[in-house]
C-alpha cells in the first residue's frame, strides 16, 4: 500500500508542470479514494472522498463535448465513449440528492478504475510495444503479421501479370489500409515493414528461384502502386524510410547480401525508378523529398552503386550539379572505379586541372583538412567571444542607429538634459529625491553574486538536459 | 460644371478634364463618405482599392481598376519623397494612412494622432510595430500649420522581432509584405493602400483601430480631468474581450500627450490582468510608470525600460493567468501595487486594467479593489445583456464619490490567433528578448532587440543554489505542497519567476528540529537567518515549503522578472537559467528565490532547434487520447430531430 503514495505524489509533481491528462488525474483521484476508505475514518467522510473522485471523472470526461456548438446529453456522449450509463446516472444522482451509500460508491469507483483500465492504461501499453528494442519477440511478430498481408498480394499480383490482366485498385487500397492499420503510425513499426519489404521475394527479386526471376520492369508495376498508395497516406514516413533503407543495403558497411551483388543492383535500379520515374514523379513531388540529402549519403559511402545513383540524380537536376561536382569528383577518385565520368565534368580547361590536381589527394585527406579548421575555428571564437553574434542584428542595429542620428545632429544638446544620467532621479515630479524604494529599479551598479554566464563553447541541447 | 452632392459615385466626363478646384472638392466629398461609413462600423475591413467609374458614350457605367498611383495614396497624401529606408509624406487634416509592420514615425510638422496619442513635430521618435493579428492603428492628420501642410516621416526600424518567426511559426506571416523577398532584405513597413500588400490569407483579418465616438469622448472628458488638483484613479472594467486592453491604451496615450501640465509628470498604470498583461509576460501584475506613448501590441512591448517611455515600478508574481486559484492573494499584491502608487507617484493619474471577470467572485474582487485603490472613475464596458445587469446596478449604487462611465463593448473579430496563441506568443516573446539594448534610446524608442537564436542555443545563467554565495536562496512551489524528492521533476524545463526578497521575514522560519540541524551548517551556506529551507537528499536543491503552497508575501518581496530552468546541474549544485532580465541590475545582499506557478512554456520552445532524437517531456507518438475524442459536429441522427 505505501508503495503506492509515490506514484500519487509523482502525479501532483506533474500536475505542477502543466496539464496533467485527465484521464491520469482521475486514476488518482479514485485510488486515493479507495485507500482512504480505512475504518479509523469516519463514514461520512469516506462517502464524500468517493463521490467527489467519481465526480470529477465522469464529469471532466463527459465535459469537452457538452459545451460544444452542437448540445448532446451526458448519455450520448457517455455511450459514444462506452463509458457504461449506470456511471453517468450515479454521478447525477450523487450530484443533486442526498449523499449515496458506501456500498454503492464503492462499486462505481471500482466500475470506474476497470472502465479507465480498459480504455485508457491498457492502450498505451500496446502503442508503447514498437519502441522498446528489448521486445524482439513482438518485432519478430510484426513482421509475421506483414509479411501474412503483402505475401497474398504479392502472389495474386503476379498471377495478374502473368495472365495479363489488369491490376485491382481495390486490392492495392485494401492491402495498404491493412498494412497502415498494422503500423499504426509507430515510427518503429514502419522501420520494420520496411525490412520486410526488402526481403528477397518482396520488392526485391531474388533471382534464386526460377517463379522470382521476373525482370524487373514488370516487377516495378507489381510494387509501384502499393509503395504509391502507402507512401502518400504514411505521409513523410513511408517514403524515406524506403528510401533510406534501399541505400542502407548499398552501403558497404551493410552485412546483408554482401555476397550477391545482385541485390544491390536490384535495390540501385529501384532507387533509380522512384527517384527518376515519370510513375514515381506526382508521388515525389507530394512527398517533397529532398534529393541533397539522398546525394550526400551517396557521397558519404562511395560504393559502385551509389556513385551511379549520385550520377544519375546530378544529371537530372542542374542546381545541384554545380554544388555537388566536386564531390562527385573527388568520390570517384577514392574509389577508383572506371565508371564513366558524367559529361559535365569533362567539359572545360579548370575542371581538368582539377582532375590533375585532385588525383594527389585521397577524399580522407581532404575530411581531415576541413576536421582541423573547423578546430581552429572553434579555438578562435571561444578566444574572441564568449556569447554568439548575432551578425544580422548587427547590421541592422547599425542601421536605424545611424537614421535616427541623422536627425539627431542639431538637437543632441537637448537630448542629455532629457535623459537622466543614472535614472534614479524623476525630475520635475515635485519632489526633489525620488527614488523607487522595494522596487526594482535598473541600477548600473548591484549585481546578483552567484550568477554568472555559462563559460566556455556552449554546445546546443535539448530543454531539460544539462 | 457643377457636382451635386450627396451622390453615391463620382463621375467623370471622359472629354473634359476636372479642374483642380473641382479635384479637391472631390476629394473632401469621398472623404467625409468615408468618415460617415467609417463611424458606423467600428473594426471595419481595409478601404477598397480606389476605382473610377467611367460613363461610356452609350451612358453605361463601366468600372475600371486603376493602378495605385505612387503619388497619390488613398484619402490625397501627398508623397514627397521615398528610398528603401523611409518615406515622407505631406497631408491635409482629415486623411488618414494606414501602415503595416516595424516602422518608426518623426512628426515634421502639424499634428497626427496615433491610438489616441497627440504627436506634435519635435525630435521626439515614436516606434509602432502592427502585426496583422491585431487591429491595425490608424495615422491620421489633425491639424497642420495655416497654409500649409502636415509633414511625417516614416523610417525603417529593426529591432529583430520580425525574425522571430523562424523559431516560432506562431509569429509567420504577421507582418506583412512582399511574400517573395525574404523578410531580411523586406522593408520592414508597408503602407496599406491597397489590399495587395497584404498576404492572401490575411485579407480578410486585416483590420483597422477605430474607436466609437463614445470612447472618444469619455477619453477626450477623462484627459480633460488630468490638470486637476486631484489626480484622477480611472478603474477600466468589463466582461471577457470587451476591449478594455484598448481603452486603456488610446486613454494613456491621450493622457500622456494631450494634457500639459502633466506631460512632465508622467502617468502611473496599474496592470491588474495577469491573463493578459500590457507590458509583461502573462501571470504578473504591475505597476509602471510612464512618460511617453506607446504604441504596439503587448508582445512588442515587454518591460520597457531605462527610456522616456516608461520604467517598470514593481510586480509580483501571480503564478496563475486569473486570480481564481489564489483571490486574496492577488488582492493582497493588488494592494502593495496601490501603495507603492501613493508613496511614489502621488502626483500622476492612475489607469488600472483589471481581469475581464464581472461575476460573482470576479465582482467582489472587482469592488474589492475599487474600494482599496479610492478610484474616482469606473469605466464599465458593457453589452446589454441584462443577465447580469442587477448584480453590476448594486455594484454601481453602492460605490460612493466614484463616477460610472458606461460604454459599448468592442470585442475583437480576429481568428487568426486564439488568447492561448496570443499568451504563448507574448512569452515567446520575452524569453527571447536580447540582453543588449540599442545603444540611442533617447528618442522614445524603447531599445529593446529580439534575439531569433533557438533557446536551446543561448548560452544560459549559471546560477549556484548551494555554498558560501548562492545564486538562489530557494526555489518555492505555488499552490501545491510537493514532497522534497519531487521538485526537480516538477521544475525542470518550466518557467519560473525571479522573486527578490527584500524582507527576511518573508521567508518561513525553520522549524525547532531543522533548527537543532541548521547549528552545524551556518557558516556552511544556509546562512545565520536560521531559514526554513529543506533540501533535497538526492540533488541538494533548496525548497521552501510554504503552507499550503501560500505564495511570498507581496509585501516583502517583488518580482524581478521571469526565467526557463532550462536544467538543472546536480553535480555543479547549479541550476542553468535562460532569461532576459539585467542581472547586474538585481538589488546586492537580497536573497532571490524562484517560484513556480503554472506558467506554461508553449511547445514551440522546446522544438525550436529542432526535433532532436531523444527529448525529455516531448513525446511524437500518437497517444491513447485518440481513441477518446468526442466528436462535436452533428451526426445524420442529429440533424433529423427537431
Amino acid at each position: 500500500m505505501k508503495g503506492l503514495a509515490q506514484y500519487f505524489v509523482q502525479v501532483r509533481a506533474w500536475s505542477v508542470r502543466g496539464t496533467v491528462p485527465h484521464l491520469i488525474d482521475s486514476t488518482s483521484l479514485l485510488t486515493q479514494a479507495i485507500l482512504s476508505d480505512t475504518p479509523d475514518v469516519s463514514q461520512q467522510v469516506v462517502r464524500l472522498t468517493y463521490t467527489a473522485a467519481f465526480c470529477r471523472f465522469v464529469t471532466g470526461l463527459t465535459d469537452r463535448a457538452l459545451k460544444g456548438a452542437y448540445h448532446r446529453t451526458m448519455y450520448k456522449v457517455a455511450r459514444h465513449l462506452g463509458l457504461p450509463t449506470a456511471l453517468v446516472e450515479l454521478r447525477h444522482a450523487a450530484t443533486h440528492q442526498k449523499l449515496l451509500s458506501l456500498p454503492v460508491l464503492r462499486k462505481a469507483t471500482q466500475r470506474s478504475l476497470e472502465w479507465l483500465w480498459d480504455n485508457y492504461w491498457v492502450k498505451i501499453k500496446d502503442l508503447e510495444m514498437g519502441t522498446d528494442p528489448d521486445r524482439s519477440s513482438e518485432i519478430e511478430e510484426h513482421k509475421d503479421l506483414v509479411r501474412r498481408i503483402l505475401r497474398p498480394y504479392k502472389q495474386s499480383r503476379v498471377m495478374r501479370a502473368k495472365h495479363k490482366m489488369p491490376f485491382d485498385g481495390d486490392e492495392t487500397a485494401k492491402v495498404s489500409q491493412r498494412i497502415q492499420d498494422a503500423c499504426s503510425g509507430s515510427i518503429s513499426k514502419i522501420s520494420v515493414l520496411i525490412e520486410v519489404l526488402l526481403e528477397p521475394r518482396f520488392i526485391i527479386p531474388d533471382g534464386r528461384t526460377l517463379e522470382d526471376r521476373v525482370p524487373l520492369d514488370i516487377g516495378f508495376s507489381l510494387w509501384n502502386d502499393i509503395l504509391m498508395t502507402l507512401s502518400i497516406s504514411m505521409t513523410s514516413t513511408f517514403l524515406p524510410a524506403l528510401l533510406g533503407g534501399l541505400l542502407n543495403d548499398l552501403c558497404e558497411r551493410s552485412t546483408a547480401f554482401t555476397g550477391n551483388s545482385t541485390h544491390k543492383d536490384n535495390a540501385c535500379l529501384w532507387i533509380s525508378h522512384i527517384l527518376s520515374s515519370e510513375e514515381w514523379k506526382e508521388t515525389l513531388s507530394v512527398e517533397n523529398i529532398d534529393l541533397e540529402s539522398v546525394l550526400q549519403k551517396c557521397f558519404m559511402d562511395p560504393t559502385d552503386w551509389t556513385l551511379k545513383i549520385a550520377s544519375q540524380l546530378l544529371a537530372k537536376d542542374k542546381t545541384l550539379e554545380e554544388d555537388y561536382a566536386e564531390m562527385a569528383l573527388l568520390s570517384q577518385i577514392q574509389n577508383k572505379t572506371d565508371f564513366q565520368l558524367p559529361e559535365f565534368l569533362t567539359v572545360g580547361q579548370s575542371s581538368k586541372e582539377q582532375m590533375e590536381g585532385a588525383e594527389t589527394k585521397l577524399i580522407s585527406h581532404v575530411w581531415g583538412e576541413v576536421e582541423e579548421y573547423e578546430a581552429e575555428c572553434l579555438r578562435l571564437k571561444m578566444l574572441f567571444d564568449q556569447t554568439p553574434t548575432y551578425e544580422y542584428l548587427e547590421e541592422e542595429h547599425l542601421d536605424a542607429v545611424s537614421l535616427m542620428s541623422e536627425d539627431a545632429a542639431n538637437n543632441e544638446e537637448e537630448e542629455t538634459a532629457t535623459i537622466p544620467s543614472d535614472f534614479q532621479g524623476m525630475d520635475g515630479i515635485g519632489q526633489s529625491e525620488r527614488k523607487y524604494v522595494g522596487g526594482w529599479t535598473p541600477k548600473p551598479d548591484g549585481g546578483a553574486p552567484g550568477w554568472r554566464r555559462y563559460e566556455g563553447h556552449w554546445i546546443p541541447k535539448p530543454i531539460g538536459t544539462v | 460644371m457643377t457636382k451635386k452632392r450627396g451622390r453615391s459615385h463620382l463621375e467623370e466626363d471622359e472629354t473634359s478634364p476636372l479642374s483642380a478646384i473641382a479635384t479637391r472638392k472631390l476629394a473632401r466629398i469621398k472623404m467625409q463618405q468615408n468618415k460617415d461609413r467609417e463611424s458606423r462600423n467600428t473594426h471595419e475591413a481595409l478601404p477598397p482599392e480606389p476605382n473610377k467609374q467611367r460613363t461610356t458614350k452609350r451612358g453605361v457605367r463601366e468600372e475600371t481598376r486603376e493602378q495605385p498611383n505612387t503619388r497619390e495614396l488613398l484619402n490625397k497624401v501627398k508623397l514627397i519623397s521615398q528610398n528603401g529606408e523611409e518615406l515622407i509624406l505631406q497631408t491635409r487634416p482629415g486623411s488618414r494612412l494606414v501602415i503595416l509592420g516595424e516602422f518608426s514615425i518623426l512628426v515634421n510638422s502639424g499634428e497626427f494622432s496615433i491610438m489616441g496619442a497627440r504627436l506634435r513635430g519635435g525630435p521626439q521618435i515614436h516606434v509602432v510595430s502592427a502585426p496583422l493579428c491585431h487591429s491595425l492603428p490608424v495615422i491620421e492628420c489633425l491639424s497642420s500649420a495655416p497654409l500649409d501642410l502636415a509633414e511625417i516621416k516614416i523610417q525603417h526600424y529593426n529591432s529583430g522581432i520580425r525574425s522571430l518567426h523562424r523559431v516560432v511559426p506562431l509569429f509567420k506571416h504577421i507582418w506583412g509584405g512582399d511574400p517573395q523577398i525574404p523578410l531580411d532584405k523586406r522593408p520592414s513597413f508597408t503602407t496599406v493602400h491597397s489590399t495587395k500588400s497584404i498576404p492572401k490569407y490575411w485579407k480578410h483579418e486585416a483590420k483597422t483601430l477605430n474607436l466609437p465616438e463614445p470612447w472618444r469622448q469619455l477619453i477626450s472628458t477623462l484627459t480633460g480631468l488630468c490638470g486637476k488638483v486631484a489626480p484622477p484613479i480611472i478603474v477600466a472594467a468589463g466582461p471577457k474581450s470587451a476591449g478594455k486592453s484598448v481603452f486603456c491604451r488610446h486613454l494613456y496615450n491621450s493622457m500622456l500627450t494631450n494634457s500639459t501640465s502633466e506631460a512632465s509628470n508622467g502617468l502611473a498604470f496599474l496592470d491588474l490582468d495577469p491573463g493578459q498583461p500590457e507590458f509583461s509576460p502573462p501571470g504578473q501584475v504591475s505597476l509602471f510608470h510612464l512618460r511617453s506613448p506607446l504604441f504596439g501590441t503587448h508582445f512588442s512591448r515587454t518591460y520597457c525600460s531605462l527610456t522616456d517611455g516608461g520604467h517598470l515600478v514593481r510586480s509580483h508574481y501571480i503564478g496563475f493567468s486569473t486570480p481564481e486559484s489564489d483571490p486574496d492573494h492577488f488582492i493582497s499584491c493588488a494592494v502593495d501595487l496601490f501603495t507603492h502608487y501613493r508613496k511614489l507617484l502621488p502626483a500622476c493619474a492612475l489607469v488600472i486594467n483589471t481581469v475581464g471577470w464581472v461575476k460573482a467572485l470576479g465582482l467582489e474582487i472587482l469592488s474589492n479593489i475599487l474600494r482599496q485603490s479610492s478610484a474616482s472613475h469606473l469605466v464599465w464596458l458593457t453589452s446589454e445583456d441584462l443577465s447580469t445587469e442587477e448584480d453590476h446596478n448594486l455594484l454601481w449604487k453602492s460605490l460612493e464619490g466614484v463616477s460610472v462611465h458606461k460604454i459599448p463593448l468592442q470585442p475583437t473579430k480576429h481568428t487568426s490567433r486564439t488568447p492561448a496563441d496570443l499568451r504563448a506568443m507574448q512569452i515567446l516573446s520575452y524569453l527571447h528578448l536580447s540582453s543588449r539594448k540599442k545603444a540611442d534610446t533617447s528618442r522614445g524608442s524603447h531599445g529593446l532587440l529580439w534575439d531569433a537564436t533557438p533557446l536551446t542555443k543561448q548560452p544560459p545563467w549559471v546560477v549556484g543554489y548551494s555554498g558560501p554565495t548562492p545564486g538562489i536562496v530557494g526555489i518555492a512551489v505555488l499552490g501545491e505542497v510537493l514532497p522534497i524528492e519531487m521538485l526537480a521533476t516538477a521544475i525542470n524545463g518550466t518557467v519560473v519567476a525571479i522573486v527578490v526578497v527584500e524582507d527576511d521575514d518573508a521567508l518561513p522560519e525553520a522549524d525547532a528540529d531543522q533548527k537543532a540541524n541548521d547549528k552545524t551548517n551556518i557558516g556552511k551556506g544556509e546562512g545565520p537567518r536560521g531559514l526554513g529551507i529543506h533540501r533535497d537528499p538526492v540533488t541538494n536543491l533548496p525548497y521552501i515549503p510554504t503552507p499550503n503552497g501560500a505564495p511570498l508575501d507581496p509585501a516583502k518581496t517583488f518580482c524581478a522578472g521571469l526565467a526557463l530552468i532550462r536544467g538543472i546541474d546536480t553535480a555543479n549544485q547549479s541550476v542553468h537559467l535562460v532569461t532576459p532580465i539585467n542581472v547586474s541590475s538585481l538589488p546586492l545582499g537580497k536573497p532571490i528565490v524562484l517560484a513556480r506557478g503554472r506558467t506554461e512554456l508553449p511547445v514551440w520552445a522546446y522544438i525550436e532547434g529542432g526535433k532532436e532524437a531523444s527529448m525529455p517531456y516531448l513525446s511524437f507518438e500518437k497517444t491513447a487520447h485518440m481513441n477518446l475524442e468526442v466528436r462535436t459536429k452533428p451526426s445524420d441522427k442529429d440533424r433529423g430531430r427537431a
